[in-house]
């Protein structure tokens, strides 16, 4: 029938897992802008931004205080106080299966490769597009 | 009859002496220099205890190419009655025998000084060998030595009257050059010294189109090709040699006037000639025109732009390209492009040399500003470089004025 | 200043605004400056690395305006937060593009976190740096990136 039909077709937001709850992601960036462009973008399909950090310390403190519970970390590279790839290496450290986006205003090369090195699944250069973002995102959590 | 020549080259072509007049072979060494002496005359050597001109033949006889052999040869020639002279030429090839018989007149008319000295022309191995008439390059015809007369200063102090000035005026006017006070000065000596050396009056120098075209009075910041200002690179090589003699460590060279680099390269390879010496160069090559600068980066040359180097010695200098020439990356990396305005505070510093061919009359409106930053970036003995007409003296009294070889340059005391 | 620190400016600066609002800046005459003039808001961000130094973007009031709200999606002042942080984010891109140029031309720099100085026309000095002050124009108002870099020998 057609609303039986129209239920199967009915596209699955990619935010939620297969037993329909959804991911959680924590936003570690200083931008008050981005926090709100990339909440905006993964909530839309229906991501759960279980919190967010403004700076790298907070960021790491946050995600042991969640852990298990946090599904993919986005991080940006230039933030006051101490540097992103050192926030990456903590977090690492503490949760060697944790997923971790680096997004960045600059796309070094260097940068990328020593991110990844280090442990990061991506790399997302600014500015954020909606398709790009999701995309890595999804990418990175399958 | 049988002769015998010494074969030399001069820049791309081999010219034969008369070795009856030769009396040794030896490298350069120990060249006194003489202030205001002519171009043509490198200076001075003691040779045995006797003192001996040295004359740079090639600028005697005005060749086409711009001096770019370094170790040269000198030829003592010995006139008899104690007239010597050190002939500089680029290299000493062998002696050869011929018979007059062999002899053969030049082909076609030429143009250039050289070949009023010219007997005519011998073929050995497929190459011509044109045979030099050494006696009246030095000779007059009643006999007498002239390099005696080499040595006399032209009187460069001139009066103008009123109606000749305006005279002048008009004529710069109405090919826009602009003549006020920075230039007024310089193009009323470079006038009379031309008039002096042609033989003619002012009025008549004034009248011929000819001397009013040439690329001193053209306000373009383009070159047609490399070493386009011959006097002036001549002048820098100078500079640059006695720096290098001097053992600086580095030499720092400040170019404004021509965004696209013909200029800077042209020094670049003139410093590179100066081999296995411990100077280094920097040459900051500047102008005021962001996109104008931008396209002399990397710039690739079409063959024109290479004429005044002697054909043998491009490869030295350049590589081959997609769309012609570019300049080996080892001589290209001693310059570094540079957008500069005139401005209250920001110069270079540490420079030696600063070349700004008529950079200041394209920025007239902020002559200040402008000499402020150049006195700043001059070390103590620093050189001021400017265009031929370019007299700052009302401008400026923080440089001193000196002529290097009859040419007006400022330093910073 | 080198052209080779300067082109990197330049591009990222045109690239990024035409991303964001679809029409390329028109550029001015460029001078070397001691002093800027902040006329409303403007984002600075420091230069580390091979060479020291700062990138200082200034904008007018009504292409500040424009940009917060092509960002956003809505309107934001000034003065606030969100207004601020979109104008520091985008001085990041702006930075951060030039940067990811200066690294493919061989050169190493990194940047500091941006700051945003909203006022009145506000002067700054680099106190002896050599600035760099480029003019752009668009049909929404003005902007001015000026940069200040000393090599470290």
């Amino acid at each position: 029938m057609k609303i039986i039909e129209e239920h199967i077709n009915k596209k699955q937001p990619e935010g939620l897992k297969p037993d329909g709850t959804p991911y959680n992601i924590l936003i570690i960036d200083d931008s008050m802008f981005i926090v709100k462009q990339l909440s905006q973008i993964l909530a839309s399909e229906s991501y759960n931004i279980i919190d967010t950090a403004t700076d790298g310390e907070e960021g790491v403190r946050k995600y042991k205080e969640l852990y298990p519970k946090v599904d993919l970390v986005t991080l940006d590279i230039t933030m006051p106080k101490k540097d992103g790839l050192q926030v990456l290496k903590e977090i690492i450290d503490f949760d060697k299966e944790a997923k971790v986006i680096i997004i960045s205003a600059i796309g070094k090369q260097d940068f990328v490769k020593e991110a990844l090195l280090l442990g990061a699944k991506n790399y997302i250069v600014k500015p954020l597009n909606r398709e790009k973002v999701l995309e890595r995102v999804k990418k990175v959590l399958i | 009859m049988t002769r015998q020549i010494l074969t030399i080259l001069l820049d791309n072509d081999i010219f034969g002496i008369d070795v009856r007049v030769i009396q040794e072979v030896i490298k350069a060494f120990d060249v006194r220099r003489i202030p205001d002496a002519p171009n043509f005359i490198e200076g001075i050597i003691n040779l045995r205890g006797e003192i001996i001109p040295l004359i740079k033949i090639k600028r005697l006889l005005e060749t086409d190419f711009f001096d770019l052999y370094k170790n040269k040869k000198v030829i003592i020639l010995n006139f008899g009655e104690g007239n010597k002279i050190g002939l500089v030429v680029d290299k000493v090839l062998r002696i050869i025998s011929y018979e007059n018989t062999e002899i053969k007149p030049l082909e076609t008319i030429s143009v250039s000084k050289i070949a009023e000295y010219i007997i005519g022309t011998i073929e050995r191995d497929k190459q011509k060998i044109s045979i030099i008439d050494i006696m009246p390059i030095f000779y007059s015809s009643n006999g007498s030595f002239l390099y005696k007369r080499f040595f006399t200063k032209n009187n460069t102090d001139v009066f103008i009257s009123k109606n000749l000035f305006y005279k002048i005026k008009e004529k710069l006017e109405k090919i826009n050059f602009p003549f006020n006070n920075l230039t007024k000065e310089g193009v009323i000596k470079y006038i009379s010294k031309i008039a002096n050396i042609k033989g003619k009056s002012i009025e008549e120098i004034i009248k011929d189109d000819n001397i009013f075209s040439t690329s001193h009075f053209s306000f373009n910041e383009e070159r047609t090709c490399f070493f386009e200002n011959k006097p002036d690179m001549y002048l820098i090589d100078e500079i640059i040699e006695s720096l290098v003699y001097e053992k600086k460590k580095s030499i720092n060279l400040w170019v404004l006037g021509n965004p696209t680099g013909e200029d800077a390269r042209s020094i670049a390879i003139i410093f590179y000639v100066y081999k296995s010496i411990n100077s280094k160069i920097r040459i900051i090559n500047s102008y005021n025109d962001y996109d104008k600068l931008k396209s002399g980066l990397n710039k690739e040359y079409k063959e024109s732009y290479l004429k005044n180097i002697p054909s043998s010695l491009i490869e030295e200098f350049f590589e081959n390209s997609t769309n012609g020439f570019v300049l080996k990356k080892e001589i290209e990396k001693t310059i570094c492009f540079d957008f500069f305005c005139p401005n209250p505070k920001f110069s270079p510093s540490n420079i030696d040399i600063i070349y700004a061919p008529n950079f200041i009359l394209k920025n007239f409106d902020k002559i200040s500003l402008l000499m402020n930053n150049f006195y700043k970036a001059l070390n103590k003995n620093g050189k001021l470089i400017t265009g031929l007409f370019e007299n700052i003296e009302n401008f400026e009294n923080r440089f001193k004025k000196y002529y290097i070889k009859n040419r007006l340059v400022f330093i910073k005391e | 200043m080198r052209i080779d620190f300067i082109d990197p400016f330049l591009d990222a600066t045109e690239e990024i605004i035409r991303e964001i609002l679809n029409i390329g800046p028109k550029r001015g005459e460029m001078e070397l400056k001691e002093q800027e003039s902040i006329p409303d808001i403007g984002v600075f961000l420091g230069l580390t690395g091979q060479a020291s130094g700062r990138m200082l973007i200034n904008f007018d009031r009504e292409l500040a305006s424009k940009i917060i709200e092509v960002m956003n999606g809505e309107q934001h002042t000034l003065d606030s937060e969100m207004g601020q942080a979109t104008i520091g984010e985008l001085g990041n891109m702006i930075t951060g593009r030039a940067i990811t140029k200066l690294y493919e031309r061989g050169f190493h720099f990194n940047l500091t976190p941006p700051s945003v100085i909203v006022g009145n026309n506000v002067k700054i000095s680099t106190l002896g740096i050599e600035t760099l002050s480029v003019p752009y124009e668009l049909e929404y108002g003005k902007l001015e990136i000026n940069i200040s870099i000393k090599e470290n020998v």
